[in-house]
């Protein structure tokens, strides 16, 4: 049970404090309601640059990090399709200094054009070296436009292409910032070794006359549900044939989300999952193959992915997978294998919340998804999961004209 | 809405920085089971999950020929006298719990976490695991062959080829800590020969156990059923001891053609953790080439441009220390990034180092500290070093006082003493 108490302030910002008197230190983890599922399709990859920006100074603080240093903090920020997140980590009794940095850059940025600049050549410069200069780096550049045709998750957080980010303007830059970043579209959690009453002070001092801003409603284009399969072959120079099969699933918000990851891990994942005992161990037919789900607000994927043995071919390693999958379609699992991953899925979510940083994440997200509660729940809900809900979701998801499929294929 | 914002005047001033001041650790309950095997529990009501580590005296320091301590570990889940290695998989899985066994140069180290409410079925399998291990062939062959292709991707290698070597130069080719795992080595090791070291060192063999997390008095009666039970040789392991190369300080270069960077490895004998420079000469290391911030790092990357990367570090290991720097460079750039790297180690042990640059490395290393104990997991894995390194049990306690009353003045002590001697230099590429 992770406790919690929240207030809001007068402009908006909705505050979280998880006090934890065990630990010497605090987290100030702030999360603003904005991922590349808001960007404009002509400008994407700008919540991912503008999260760039967020250390290049901002109104009273030219140099971010070295203010963090100083103080024996730590942090760091990422950019998803769905929010964009930053954190400092830092011994509790020096928690202020978090507050006056988060809070500036909230309060307004330098704008400096040679910050524009350098961040955008920096920019390219990841997006050559993590997905393009690296064997099935691009895999999810090609994978996501593939399974999605109207909902702008059709894009990674890196953007469509490196052109979107060289044009980007200063003009563009400042119009994203007043309306994503605001106190009203924004959620702060405290956590650690601190109390309620000096989080109050604080956050009053430091975030409370920072000026609500208008925030454009969202209205995202749904995904129509998919009819047939879609195929991608890519011959590229790759060491080895690899296979990427993405099925339409739930938003983490829906009720069938929980059944859904059960579903996964019955799949694959660990050495003894359906996928990875027989064509790993017993046929051996692949080297390796896992199965995930994407955790996102809207309807998500879930992912089989593999490495084929040399020896395999194509045809007999999909057709491999089809029968595993067929024998979901068809037949309930025992009461064994679903307390097995059940067990697996708490245990994770234990282990996870270990972290303080992660409790402080994860009531974040609670909140953009209408309940701070969230992190509470996932294990009942995890617990009432049944072999039926398993296999009805199993046939709404794993029929092959749900499905995307990319196929590495080795020169 | 978005109305201009009047820069309110406080907000150019940075809070204060409130001293770092030292944390106390949670200190260990002490137990003792039926078979006197030592039990330190750390409770923690958190989360309902338990982490065991069983600490054994099981590491290439030990063992009665090379080869055999890098496979031990990772053979011992493989097969027992009751289970598969198919079941034993399965078992672990079906109650989610995450595992590792590893074999290190100096201990054997068996790590578990599992959910509090299946910790006692967990006792049955580790009972199994510390007694009854086959290493059936079948299983080793498979091992094997998946550990000769690790050596063949690791020997292009040259960082790994540089980290060898310095190894080799420090200790020698006969020694536990200096001699490499070969192919060859690899080929010889039979399934006979583990179960005779495991027998040896593992099966019957006193060893340590840190618990951590959820733990109720029933946890520890099924403890002591179980783990306490077992029978514990009481005679004393026998005293094993090596003796090293008395390393002269040497230059061994590697050429490889194909390779793009050449991998510099500057090192030195040290002593061993509990000696008390330990924590001053830290701070030294933090100020050379310890963190981003660092010496080398704004010499060798931000000013001259020569690598990504150069850090310097100090290895701990139970009977000896060692003193590293090591950067991947540009090869045309190797000699004037080692010219570089004597010439940052020279100016430590002529100036003093400036305070303020000494407050920033002592806040951020304070910062480290403390950030690393923010889980009962992270507390038990420093409760490991401290058995490790046979450190006092309160060493963490006055950890962030002592970095503070490090002095420039001691460190230039310190640079001179350690660090004007010479240097073996390891390139390769």
């Amino acid at each position: 049970m992770i406790h919690f108490q929240e207030f809001f302030l007068d402009n908006g910002l909705h505050v979280i404090v998880h006090e934890d008197k065990t630990v010497p230190i605090a987290v100030l983890n702030l999360m603003y309601d904005v991922g590349s599922r808001d960007e404009d399709e002509n400008k994407t990859g700008f919540a991912h640059l503008f999260e760039h920006l967020m250390f290049g100074g901002s109104l009273h603080i030219p140099y971010y990090d070295r203010e963090v240093q100083r103080v024996g903090g730590e942090n760091n920020a990422f950019t998803s399709p769905d929010v964009t997140n930053y954190y400092i980590i830092l011994p509790a009794s020096n928690i202020e200094t978090a507050f006056w940095l988060e809070s500036d850059r909230m309060l307004g940025l330098n704008f400096l054009p040679e910050v524009l600049e350098r961040e955008k050549s920096v920019v390219i410069e990841e997006f050559k070296q993590r997905y393009l200069n690296q064997p099935y780096g691009d895999a999810w550049l090609k994978l996501r436009p593939l399974a999605y045709r109207k909902h702008p998750y059709q894009w990674a957080t890196i953007g469509k292409e490196i052109a979107h980010i060289e044009r980007a303007t200063m003009h563009d830059v400042q119009d994203f910032f007043f309306h994503h970043y605001a106190p009203n579209n924004a959620v702060l959690c405290v956590a650690g070794n601190v109390t309620l009453e000096q989080i109050k002070r604080l956050s009053e001092k430091w975030f409370g006359d920072i000026p609500p801003r208008e925030v454009p409603a969202r209205k995202l284009p749904q995904e129509p549900p998919q009819k047939e399969m879609r195929f991608l072959e890519l011959n590229t120079k790759v060491p080895v044939d690899m296979i990427y099969m993405a099925f339409h699933m739930v938003g983490k918000n829906h009720p069938d989300f929980f059944a859904t990851d059960l579903l996964s891990n019955v799949l694959g994942g660990r050495e003894s999952s359906r996928l990875y005992r027989k064509l790993v161990k017993e046929r051996e037919l692949f080297t390796y193959i896992d199965t995930y789900v994407l955790g996102s607000f809207d309807p998500g994927l879930l992912v089989i992915n593999g490495r084929i043995t040399s020896r395999t071919s194509f045809q007999t390693a999909f057709q491999a997978i089809q029968e595993i999958i067929e024998e979901l379609l068809h037949e309930t699992i025992s009461e064994e294998e679903l307390e097995k991953v059940k067990n697996q899925a708490e245990s994770s979510l234990i282990y996870d919340e270990m972290e303080l940083l992660n409790r402080a994440m994860n009531l974040c997200y609670g909140a953009l998804m209408g309940n701070v509660n969230f992190i509470n729940e996932e294990i009942d809900r995890f617990k009432q999961v049944t072999s039926t809900d398993i296999q009805r979701v199993a046939q709404q998801v794993l029929p092959l004209h749900n499905c995307s499929v990319l196929y590495y294929k080795a020169e | 809405m978005s109305t201009p914002v009047s820069s309110a005047s406080y907000r150019k001033i940075a809070p204060n920085v409130q001293p770092f001041n030292d944390f106390e650790l949670v200190k260990p309950v002490y137990y003792y089971l039926d078979n006197r095997t030592c039990v330190w529990v750390l409770y923690s009501d958190m989360q309902p999950i338990i982490n065991m580590q069983i600490l054994l005296n099981a590491g290439k320091w030990h063992e009665p020929k090379q080869g055999l301590a890098p496979l031990l570990g990772k053979m011992i889940a493989e097969g027992t006298k009751q289970h598969n290695s198919q079941q034993i998989h399965e078992f672990f899985d079906s109650l989610g719990i995450f595992w590792d066994i590893s074999t290190g140069v100096d201990q054997t180290q068996m790590n578990f976490y599992a959910m509090s409410k299946h910790f006692e079925k967990l006792l049955y399998m580790v009972a199994e695991l510390l007694t009854e291990a086959t290493f059936p062939p079948k299983e080793l062959e498979q091992f094997k062959q998946k550990i000769i292709q690790q050596i063949q991707i690791n020997k292009q290698k040259t960082n790994q080829e540089a980290n060898l070597l310095s190894r080799e130069c420090l200790y020698g080719n006969s020694h536990p800590y200096g001699y490499r795992l070969t192919e060859e080595l690899v080929q010889t090791v039979q399934s006979e020969d583990l179960l005779c070291f495991y027998h040896q060192a593992i099966c019957a063999s006193p060893f340590h156990i840190i618990l951590s997390g959820e733990i109720s008095e029933k946890h520890l009666i099924s403890l002591n059923k179980t783990i306490g039970s077992l029978s514990i040789c009481s005679d004393t392991q026998p005293l094993v001891v090596h003796t090293k190369n008395s390393s002269h300080p040497t230059r061994i270069v590697v050429e490889k053609e194909n390779a793009l960077q050449t991998s510099i490895r500057v090192v030195c004998p040290l002593f061993v953790k509990k000696h008390p420079h330990q924590i001053p000469f830290g701070v030294l290391n933090e100020v050379l080439g310890g963190y981003f911030g660092s010496r080398l790092m704004k010499n060798l990357r931000e000013k001259h441009g020569f690598t990504y990367g150069v850090h310097s570090t100090i290895t701990f290991m139970r009977h000896e220390g060692f003193f590293s720097i090591g950067t991947d460079v540009n090869k045309e750039h190797r000699d004037a990034a080692l010219e570089q790297i004597k010439f940052e180690i020279e100016r430590l042990c002529q100036q003093l180092i400036p305070e303020e640059e000494l407050t920033i490395v002592k806040n951020y290393m304070s910062g480290v500290y403390l950030k690393s104990v923010n889980t009962p997991i992270a507390i038990a894995d420093l409760y490991k070093n401290i058995s490790y390194h046979q450190l006092p049990d309160n060493y963490f306690d006055h950890y962030i006082s002592h970095i503070n009353s490090v002095t420039a003045e001691e460190l230039l002590e310190l640079s001179q003493k350690y660090l004007s001697g010479a240097f073996s230099e390891i390139l390769v590429g």
